[in-house]
């Protein structure tokens, strides 16, 4: 990504070497942490070296071990260029780069790589020293199965890159590099299985991601933002996870991954809707159990919507709908409350939501149990200081509890259901259906990267059904999802015992 | 920008839905005053009906409001019913709600005067349900059944609508109509309505309670007399309405009771001569759960089994036939859906039939015929398969 702040063609001043380092000094002017090691040969004392490199950045024993002790061991000859004798013959790091260009030595200086200048040679070499201190690789905190690998990414791009290669450990796996940010420069990569990726779905993502020019990438996020479908719909439609086993499991799939360093999280395109409810460990547990989760997902997900809207209708606008028991327990309930249903519920779940989130950056798993019970006290309280009735306590905590069982749509789920909750007020159930009706319209009309997000509910083999509201056995997963892939055959056979 | 013309299509929808309805008519549950029985009596002071309402009591809290305390009983008078309705306004705080209402009790001169006007206004109302159920009051009036303390704990509303519901599944005591059922009825030829009666039992030193009783027949929608409990059982194996029951022969095998599993009638009609006939087919599987000393580790293959069966049998016959006879000679119009039943079979005889339907009614000629099959007793004794 060439931009207004990178150097451009910029070449080094000279081949003298003070002049070199002073250029690059004043480059990098107010920034202590800029090491400048002179040395120069002892066989030959007419080869002085300087090698510039950023304190922190650089393994130190690299650094000592394999430049600068085969540089100080080194027999120079009269007459070859030093700079390409080191790089060719002297240096024993994995990597190393005779260049001119400022652009190259000012991005390896700044990531942790030595730049070795020279007397009498207009060009540096820029070897690799990387080595500062990283998280090491744990479980993610937000991402937890009861079964299957506990790895997850970590922020440095290779080490994720590499846990994805010890999963698909075939040379059809392509990962192409790009960068982003023009303050920040950070490296990407797409990755896909070749013969199995959707093309139009890697060529559409490729395409956005040329579009954007912007300051800085710290996360996925910024790019998500960019380049997704549907910007300002709170559907998710480019996927993130920061476990590789996922990310395996969607690239093959056919789906396509990109990587951004210094973050754990991995988007993958193109993103369904159903995805929302899949968790991966769907898939190591056992499939009766896997569907039953499932299929209790998706129930949750349309009682957090759809509860306190069904609830209003009911209770305001269809009374006759209700059981006598449940009318006079109701009825007796909501004797001395002031305020009506519709404001009750209301006031009700936005202290729910608040409590949550209150709760949400409390540290540990206690901040997420705590604002649940806080929440459900606080509601007791309420309902005998007669502000609201205790049904509605009931309701409130039916629908919060039921929307963390998929987090994953959370922003969705708040969204609606205050929207159905409006819309049940205004005309009761009838209310209800039309704007039931109105969001399933929005969401069969949204895309992914060329594919519908909705394409898995509208089956038309039997072949669709056996992922979606349940997850079939191994050995009945022959093919992979039809839209997703032409390369539509996933296993042969089956592990069948005959 | 087409979100801008997305936003503002949404702001409008929102503010349209606000002002359509919905916010403006809802009603909140605890403003309702909800209704579990009605009474109908005639009206005095010149008013042609008198309305009694049985309604929830809920001040006293959740848990009690149906059971163990006395429900609020309102009362208004009415030219019609629906003017009766919005009358106790003035003595009820807020509307009456129907969605609730078990039962409607008819006084007996209410019922006398004609049921068709009282009818009217239960099956056009909204609130109402059509299953509503009516019954007729023994007592001189409606009222007091509902002001009746109750054995258990419940109101009278639900006593006797538990009653209603009890006596169709688990006895023969009466047969209870729904508000549909009663408009069907009515609106048939060939067919007499009948409803539950209820009345007060009293017991000198005792509070009084309220029990099923006999049943009431009408001419059209009109009252004109009272079946006979114990003829009641019959009646409804005539009508093909039972469900679960007893057959005690009584007299003529004491100590002898035959729960009924299953039971089917047909009816058979021959047109031919002057009067029509009609041949009842009674097939019934009971069990045997009482029987006489000395048999009740009986054999199902014995022959005194055999005469068991032969026994109940008789009763059943002898019991229809009386029924049928009773009804033509005491009351002469057709509770048993004879009529109905011609005019689907043989509708082009039934033109003439019809005129004086039931002056012919009354000279019909009726025969039964039962087939008994006993199970098993109570004792889960299998009968042979080759029985």
């Amino acid at each position: 990504m060439s931009s207004p702040n990178g150097f451009g063609d910029a070449r080094l001043p000279s081949d003298r070497l003070e002049e070199n380092v002073r250029y690059i000094g004043n480059l990098f002017a107010g920034d202590d942490t800029l090491q400048v090691r002179t040395l120069s040969s002892p066989s030959d004392p007419a080869a002085r070296f300087v090698l510039v490199y950023i304190d922190g950045m650089v393994n130190n024993k690299l650094l000592n071990e394999d430049v600068i002790r085969p540089l100080l061991q080194h027999r120079f000859k009269k007459g070859e260029s030093l700079t390409a004798a080191v790089a060719q013959s002297v240096t024993l790091a994995d990597s190393a780069e005779c260049t001119d260009q400022v652009e190259k030595i000012v991005q390896g200086i700044v990531y942790g790589d030595t730049v070795l200048f020279a007397e009498g040679c207009a060009d540096a070499v820029v070897m690799n020293t990387k080595g500062w201190k990283m998280r090491s690789i744990t479980e993610p905190e937000s991402e937890r199965v009861l079964r299957g690998p506990r790895e997850g990414f970590n922020e440095s791009l290779l080490t994720n890159l590499t846990m994805l290669h010890r999963k698909l450990r075939t040379p059809d796996l392509k990962m192409r590099y790009m960068t982003f940010g023009r303050r920040t420069r950070t490296k990407a990569c797409v990755c896909y299985l070749n013969s199995v990726v959707n093309r139009g779905a890697l060529e559409e993502l490729q395409r956005r991601l040329k579009k954007i020019n912007i300051d800085g990438v710290l996360d996925t996020n910024y790019l998500v933002e960019e380049i997704r479908d549907s910007p300002y719909s709170a559907v998710k439609t480019v996927g993130v996870t920061e476990r590789p086993d996922v990310v395996a499991g969607k690239l093959l799939e056919g789906r396509v991954a990109l990587f951004l360093d210094g973050t754990p999280d991995v988007l993958t395109v193109p993103h369904l809707f159903v995805e929302h409810f899949q968790s991966d460990e769907d898939y190591y547990l056992n499939f009766m159990f896997a569907s039953i989760g499932r299929f209790l997902r998706i129930l949750a997900f349309t009682l957090s919507t759809s509860t306190p809207a069904i609830y209003i209708a009911m209770v305001n606008f269809h009374q006759e709908m209700l059981p006598t028991p449940l009318l006079i327990s109701i009825s007796s309930a909501r004797r001395g409350v002031p305020f009506p249903t519709a404001l009750e519920i209301t006031f009700m779940l936005i202290v729910f939501e608040m409590l949550r989130e209150s709760g949400a950056r409390m540290p540990g798993i206690m901040g997420q149990t705590l604002s649940i019970v806080g929440a459900l006290v606080v509601g007791q309280a309420a309902v005998d200081a007669k502000l609201v009735s205790a049904p509605i306590i009931i309701i409130v905590a039916l629908t919060g509890i039921t929307g963390l069982m998929v987090p994953r749509l959370k922003g969705y789920v708040i969204l609606h259901r205050f929207a159905l909750l409006f819309f049940s007020c205004v005309l009761g159930l009838y209310g209800y259906l039309l704007g039931e009706l109105a969001l399933l319209a929005g969401l069969f009309g949204m895309s992914s990267f060329g594919v519908p997000i909705m394409a898995d509910t509208y089956a038309h083999t039997a072949q669709d059904y056996k992922d979606l509201y349940y997850r079939v056995p191994w050995k009945d997963m022959i093919l992979r999802p039809q839209f997703l892939s032409r390369n539509k055959v996933r296993q042969t056979g089956g592990g069948r015992a005959k | 920008m087409r979100w801008k013309r997305k936003a503002a299509a949404l702001l409008e929808s929102a503010l349209i839905a606000l002002s359509f309805s919905g916010c403006f008519s809802y009603h909140e549950l605890e403003n309702m005053t909800i209704v579990t029985a009605v009474a109908v009596d005639e009206g005095q002071n010149g008013k042609l009906y008198h309305l009694s309402f049985e309604c929830l009591n809920m001040s006293s809290g959740g848990e009690e409001g149906q059971q163990g305390t006395q429900p609020v009983i309102l009362e208004s008078e009415g030219n019609s019913i629906f003017d009766g309705v919005r009358n106790a306004l003035t003595e009820a705080s807020q509307k009456l709600y129907f969605s609730d209402c078990q039962e409607v009790i008819l006084s007996r001169k209410i019922a006398q005067k004609g049921i068709r006007k009282v009818l009217n206004w239960f099956l056009s109302d909204a609130e109402t349900r059509v299953t509503l159920r009516f019954v007729v009051s023994e007592e001189p009036t409606a009222a007091e059944l509902l002001n009746q303390k109750q054995k258990t704990a419940q109101t009278p509303a639900f006593e006797i609508s538990g009653a209603l519901e009890e006596a169709y599944t688990d006895s023969l005591a009466c047969l209870p109509l729904k508000l549909y059922e009663i408009n069907n009825v009515l609106s048939e030829e060939g067919d007499s309505l009948t409803l539950p009666g209820i009345r007060v039992e009293k017991e000198p030193g005792k509070p009084s309670w309220i029990r099923l009783g006999r049943t009431a027949v009408f001419r059209d929608d009109r009252l004109i007399g009272w079946l006979p409990e114990n003829q009641v059982p019959y009646f409804l194996f005539v009508r093909n309405r039972v469900q679960n029951g007893l057959i005690v022969p009584g007299s003529r095998m004491p100590g002898v009771t035959f729960e009924i599993v299953e039971s089917k009638t047909d009816l058979d009609f021959s047109l031919s001569g002057s009067v029509p006939s009609a041949e009842l087919h009674i097939k019934s599987q009971v069990t045997a759960d009482e029987l006489a000393t000395g048999q009740e580790n009986g054999d199902l293959n014995s022959p005194a089994f055999s005469e068991l069966e032969k026994n109940a049998r008789n009763t059943v016959e002898a019991g229809v036939e009386s029924v049928v006879r009773y009804v033509q000679q005491t009351f002469g119009v057709d509770i048993f859906g004879f009529g109905c039943k011609i005019s689907k079979k043989y509708p082009s005889e039934w033109k003439k039939l019809s005129k004086n339907w039931d002056g012919t009614f009354r000279r019909m000629k009726c025969r039964a015929d039962a087939e008994i099959k006993v199970r098993n007793t109570s004792k889960l004794v299998e009968r042979d398969a080759a029985q």
